[in-house]
């Protein structure tokens, strides 16, 4: 299907006619919905463009059965996803919940995905007053839970008033996704590993959890203090640390922290997943490290601690070049992808010098697959797995592009062919497929 | 004498000749009743007035000497006397036989000052306010009202408005009182506080704005002309209304007649409370067992607004050696509550603001200085303005206008119960900022009339501006980065007028030339020292433009006008702002604009008592190099920076449909329709924009507006007049995005249907009025910006007195 009524809205007779396609939308003699009764079996996917990459960037989603044919366009169609800010989304399982953070606002919404531009808020609930802020951050930590993390920091000194560190306090929340009702909130004060000491660092966030066993492991980007100069400094980052509480009680907090020659790095992400549990239950972590100015690891977590025998080294394994990276995704099997910026070519959070390594974490390797030039994956934030295969919604900065399913099979730079067409243009781009 | 001057000399030394004297009087049927609207005009001199409800009229400034008078009116047969003017005042009683039949037509040749402000090629709206000083209508409701003029206002008295004149806005307009730009005048005397009774009427020039205005106007300008002072007259107004609302205001002026001796003086006062409800998406409260929105019907709790403010004239009018000589001073402030944030979601509860200006002003003004024939008009005045932010209670309301509890509380923490803005107060950081402004102005205007055709005029201002900001609640080395800014402006419009055939053409043209130097002192902090560092910046840059108007007939005339148009940037655009991360950029240039109108006026035409007028104006404006903030961070940091990146093509119509019954009835109907698109195909790395040649976000496009009026007199009792108005406005709705992405759930600018009325009621004394208005009578909600929503219905009345 054809989805560009372009410039629909040209004079005042057609903006009152796509007023009343808008309201018409969730009555039941769309066409939509037949359609979509007659293809009850296929998931809806959500596929998801990022405009203007400033701080009132806006975005829209769209439902999408089919990802491998055809051309999608946002042109004329489309749903305006509420955000005061860059809204946070992802998807429920059977991907038929569409969720949503009003970064800014403070709510998080529940939509029905009923396909194409149909999304109907079901429930909400105001965070706000549970976290504290309206700016928290929200992953999707297992199938059934989404967790909400805000970090405040403050000096503190002692009775001569000389500083002491930073106190970093941390409030968290759960909330479970098909009631769409509040888990645990709990708030404490950040344990300390004692690995920092020395340096000047204290952690200022907190996010990409997930939950496995009984606890959560949430990931943690630092930053330094200098007390001299009353200034603030890039962290030092001995390694690689993670906080771990119960759950669901999200208590019982304490920081776990790997030994890993030269894996040093925050462990938070940034919109992409830095964490994810494998079949056998253990955990794989990336560092990342926005300069490049250490090699991207994975690093793997078995019962509640690191296994400092294990390293992946993505930079290495990739000839030695410098990367950074802000998340991964995995598929199976020790299979994943991971979208990296090539450091030593400009700046991993402006610049598009993106590309995507499938790595094998069982047998330690690493291949860049081939795609096109000029990626910005900076926010890049989801991609889905259908019948083994993984897509990814991939446009070139500023660009048009295409959806790419990888195969996980495929061990070659090849490993990729491309689905359905995507239409982008300047200002614009993909940040997910959910 | 010089031969060649002569012919011109006779013409205009009945306009500047310094021996003169006023021509008043009142037109009466025989049976005593006034006769009104009838032109009274002085022959040869071409100066006229017109009768007014009680039959009055005035000439003044007219030279001494012997005149032919000339009185017509659809009511009379045309009267011609003779008249001589030999001291300062003529006052006659004249009464005329009601004309027997109906005339064919009446040519009625005098043009009140906003017509023949209109005809002089420009594409303008002159508004007189004549129509309003009796209902309790803000001088703001009627700019609204007028064709190609969008007031933008984010909520109830004293709330932001923004002026969007047929689709630029922002700093590409500029707002004068007087011919002087508002700002040294402060935020507190502003369009929303004045009373409408200080003011004479307001021109709104769309797009190509004349040199004796001076500033870097890019999209349109507004200039309000004040009263001046005239005859000794007393006029007080009180009006009260919905949202305890309450205007007071109170004009004075007093000449003595043989001494020349003039004082005139203003006060006025406002306050609200602006308790009206709001509702919808954003406004609900938060249960704290399920943190479910619950959504409600809130009264804003926290909005109060006052303001306040005087304005002194003290000089002398008509001597000799000057027209006008006078020192004035202007104080005025506001106090004012803020009951949210940028969106209605966040609620405060304590933030506020107030500020205050004082400004002392001289103005000279000589219609013969030196030289017979050369006009000299002086402004200069210094003014201070204090502004302050008082935000220092970190505690959260809702719309209940509760504070809330935190949902999680741990006794043991810092926290008490209350749920708190990290920040530590309402909007960011605890503030007690203060910051001081001084603003000096001088001016220079003159016109030097080469001959009755022909005509030169200049206009020199010199604007200077420094800010001084100031934080008692930060420490003091946060005190001293706090920047000090300076904006120093010299702008000289030449205009060269020419008239011909007879005067059915006439000509402008003018060129501007601009000096701006901007110049910001900051510091810097390294190793808890302090180290100054400052900026300068200094812009020449011109423009210029011309603009004609021809009359085909009397009852066709035909205008264009044309311009280039430049806005500089300003000191924050330039330099960057260190806490906000935007990084400076001293190649910014200015924003230009080409902007074109034609306009074609018609009429009047009378059918029997049935009048008639069409105005209609077309435009096209292609604005490039537009100043956007954009990302320029190299290595991590989301800094942000101005650049002259954005371009927009606009092209558009209004339309002005004018019909009025003798004097009875009028019915004013007006349109605009504007086409403002995204004018930018390709970003710097030639990628296309998507929403290329699509509609500007977030702002109308098109308006309606229509006003009937009915005029009655000896309703309740003989030589009593009443009058009634309705006034319905339609505002079509905007996306607050590109209209080309995206299908649903799109954030919309819902379109206004207002209507409004009132009547108002003068009571046979002639002094006292009483009149009401009832505003939004459906109770429509409305909003100017995404989910900022304005008052509902509301009821004022107000009292007015006047002596004359």
């Amino acid at each position: 299907m054809t989805h560009k009524p372009k410039k629909l809205v040209k004079s005042c007779m057609a903006f009152f006619f796509a007023m009343s396609l808008m309201t018409s939308c969730s009555s039941d003699d769309s066409p939509t919905d037949k359609e979509e009764q007659e293809t009850e079996e296929k998931q809806i996917f959500t596929l998801a463009l990022g405009d203007g990459s400033t701080g009132s960037s806006k975005t829209y989603v769209q439902g999408q059965t089919d990802l491998s044919t055809g051309s999608f366009s946002f042109s004329g169609f489309g749903f305006e996803v509420p955000s005061t800010r860059t809204a946070r989304i992802f998807a429920s399982k059977d991907r038929k919940s569409l969720f949503d953070l009003d970064y800014g606002g403070g709510r998080v919404y529940k939509f029905d995905n009923k396909g194409g531009d149909s999304y109907t808020k079901v429930a909400e609930i105001n965070v706000e007053f549970a976290m504290g802020t309206a700016y928290p951050r929200i992953t999707k930590a297992n199938d059934e839970t989404a967790l909400l993390h805000a970090v405040n920091t403050e000096i503190s000194t002692d009775e001569a008033g000389e500083y002491t560190g930073h106190v970093s306090t941390i409030r968290l929340m759960s909330i479970e996704l098909e009631n769409f009702g509040i888990g645990a909130v709990e708030q404490f004060i950040l344990p300390k590993s004692g690995k920092d000491e020395g340096t000047n660092d204290y952690v200022n966030r907190i996010d990409s959890p997930i939950i496995v066993n009984g606890k959560a492991y949430y990931g943690m980007a630092k930053r330094g203090y200098n007390a001299t100069t009353d200034e603030r400094e890039d962290a030092t980052y001995p390694n690689m640390e993670t906080l771990v509480v119960d759950y669901p009680s999200l208590t019982n907090p304490k920081i776990i922290s790997s030994e890993v020659e030269g894996a040093r790095g925050s462990t938070n992400g940034y919109r992409t997943p830095a964490s994810h549990v494998d079949e056998k239950g253990d955990i794989y972590q990336i560092n990342s490290v926005w300069d490049g100015a250490y090699n991207t690891h994975i690093l793997k977590i078995s019962n509640g601690d690191y296994v400092n025998s294990y390293d992946f080294n993505l930079s290495e394994l990739l000839g030695g070049i410098k990367t950074a990276s802000l998340g991964w995704f995995y598929v199976g099997n020790g299979i994943g992808y991971v979208p990296y910026a090539k450091a030593d070519e400009g700046s991993p959070y402006r610049d598009s010098i993106w590309e995507v390594a499938r790595v094998d974490l069982y047998n330690n390797t690493a291949v860049t697959i081939n795609l096109p030039d000029d990626l910005w994956l900076t926010q890049y934030q989801s991609g889905v797995i259908v019948d083994g295969k993984f897509y990814m919604a991939i446009t070139p900065k500023g660009q048009s592009g295409n959806i790419y399913m990888f195969d996980p099979a495929n061990t070659t730079a090849d490993g990729a062919t491309k689905g359905a067409a995507l239409e982008a243009g300047a200002d614009q781009f993909y940040i997910g497929i959910y | 004498m010089h031969k060649l001057f002569l012919p011109f000399i006779l013409i205009s030394c009945t306009l500047l000749h310094a021996q003169n004297g006023t021509f008043s009087g009142v037109l009466q049927f025989e049976d005593g009743t006034p006769i009104i609207n009838a032109h009274v005009l002085i022959k040869t001199t071409g100066k006229y007035a017109i009768t007014d409800f009680d039959g009055l009229f005035k000439i003044e400034k007219i030279a001494y000497g012997e005149y032919t008078v000339d009185i017509s009116s659809i009511e009379v047969d045309k009267k011609t006397l003779s008249i001589t003017i030999n001291s300062t005042l003529l006052h006659k009683t004249i009464t005329l036989k009601r004309a027997h039949t109906e005339l064919d037509e009446v040519t009625i040749e005098g043009k009140s000052k906003a017509t023949q402000i209109e005809t002089k090629g420009f594409a303008v709206n002159a508004i007189e306010t004549k129509g309003i000083k009796l209902q309790s209508i803000q001088v703001t409701e009627l700019l609204d009202q007028s064709t190609g003029i969008r007031l933008l206002q984010t909520g109830g008295m004293g709330s932001r408005i923004k002026y969007n004149i047929n689709g630029l806005s922002g700093r590409s307009i500029r707002i004068f009182i007087d011919g002087i730009p508002i700002r040294s005048y402060g935020s507190s005397f502003s369009l929303a506080n004045i009373p409408s009774s200080m003011i004479e009427r307001i021109e709104v020039y769309k797009g190509v704005v004349p040199a004796k205005l001076g500033n870097d106007a890019l999209g349109g300008a507004i200039n309000v002309i004040m009263n001046k002072a005239a005859s000794n007259s007393l006029n007080a107004s009180y009006s009260f209304g919905s949202f305890n609302t309450h205007r007071t205001s109170v004009n004075g002026n007093y000449r003595n007649s043989k001494s020349g001796f003039t004082i005139s003086g203003s006060i006025f006062q406002n306050y609200s409370d602006n308790n009206y409800k709001v509702w919808g998406d954003v406004i609900y409260i938060t249960p704290k067992q399920d943190l479910v929105p619950k959504y409600i019907t809130a009264e804003r709790f926290h909005d109060t607004y006052k303001s306040k403010g005087i304005k002194l004239d003290v000089g002398f009018s008509d001597l000799k050696w000057a027209d006008n000589i006078f020192i004035g001073v202007v104080a005025s402030d506001i106090d004012k509550e803020i009951q949210h944030g940028a969106s209605m979601e966040r609620v405060y509860g304590n933030r506020r603001g107030e500020q205050d200006t004082k400004m002392i002003n001289g103005s000279f003004n000589k219609a013969d200085f030196l030289i017979k024939g050369l006009g000299l008009n002086l402004f200069v005045s210094h003014s201070k303005l204090t502004r302050k932010i008082i935000d220092t209670i970190p505690l959260k309301y809702d719309w209940s206008g509760n504070i809330e509890e935190d949902f999680y509380d741990i006794d043991d923490f810092r926290d008490d119960k209350w749920n708190r803005h990290k920040s530590g107060a309402e909007a960011g950081q605890p503030t007690l900022n203060e910051s001081l402004e001084k603003n000096n102005v001088g001016r220079i205007n003159t016109i030097y009339n080469i001959n009755d055709n022909h005509r030169i005029g200049a206009n020199y201002i010199v604007t200077n501006f420094n800010r001084d900001p100031d934080d008692a609640a930060r420490e003091q080395y946060v005190r001293d980065l706090m920047d000090i800014r300076s904006v120093n402006k010299k702008i000289l419009g030449i205009t060269y007028e020419a008239d011909a055939f007879d005067k059915k053409l006439k000509t402008s043209f003018f060129y501007k030339y601009f000096d701006q130097k901007v110049s910001l002192k900051d510091f810097v902090r390294r190793n808890k020292k302090i180290f100054p560092f400052s900026f300068s910046k200094q812009m020449n840059e011109s423009g210029y433009g011309l603009a004609f108007s021809y009359s085909i007939t009397p009852k066709v005339q035909i205008m264009t006008s044309a311009e280039t148009a430049i806005r500089l940037p300003v000191n924050q655009e330039l330099f960057g702002n260190l806490t906000e991360n935007i990084l400076a950029a001293h190649e910014l240039n200015p924003e230009r604009s080409k902007n074109a109108n034609f306009g074609i006026n018609l009429g009047p035409f009378f059918i029997q008592k049935h009048r008639f007028q069409l105005n209609t104006n077309f435009f096209y404006r292609d604005t490039e190099g537009k100043i956007k903030r954009v990302i320029e961070g190299k290595g991590g940091n989301d800094a942000m920076q101005y650049e002259n990146v954005d371009a927009i093509l606009s092209t558009g119509m209004d339309a002005d449909l004018n019909y009025s019954y003798t004097d009875k009835f009028t019915f004013v109907v007006g349109m605009s329709i504007f086409n403002s698109r995204f004018n930018r195909q390709y970003d710097e790395d030639g990628n296309e924009f998507s929403h290329f040649g699509d509609r500007e976000r977030n702002a109308p496009f098109f308006t309606l507006n229509s006003n009937l009026k009915y005029n009655l007199t000896d309703l309740l009792k003989k030589g009593s007049r009443t009058s009634f108005y309705y006034n319905v406005s339609f505002v079509e709705a905007f996306f607050q995005d590109w209209e080309s992405l995206g299908s649903s759930g799109k954030n919309v600018i819902p379109s206004q249907l207002i209507n409004s009325l009132g009547a108002s009621h003068t009571f046979p004394s002639k002094k006292i009025t009483l009149s009401f208005d009832l505003k939004n009578i459906l109770n429509e909600q409305v909003f100017d910006n995404y989910a900022l929503q304005r008052p509902g219905r509301a009821f004022y009345i107000k009292l007015n007195y006047s002596i004359n």
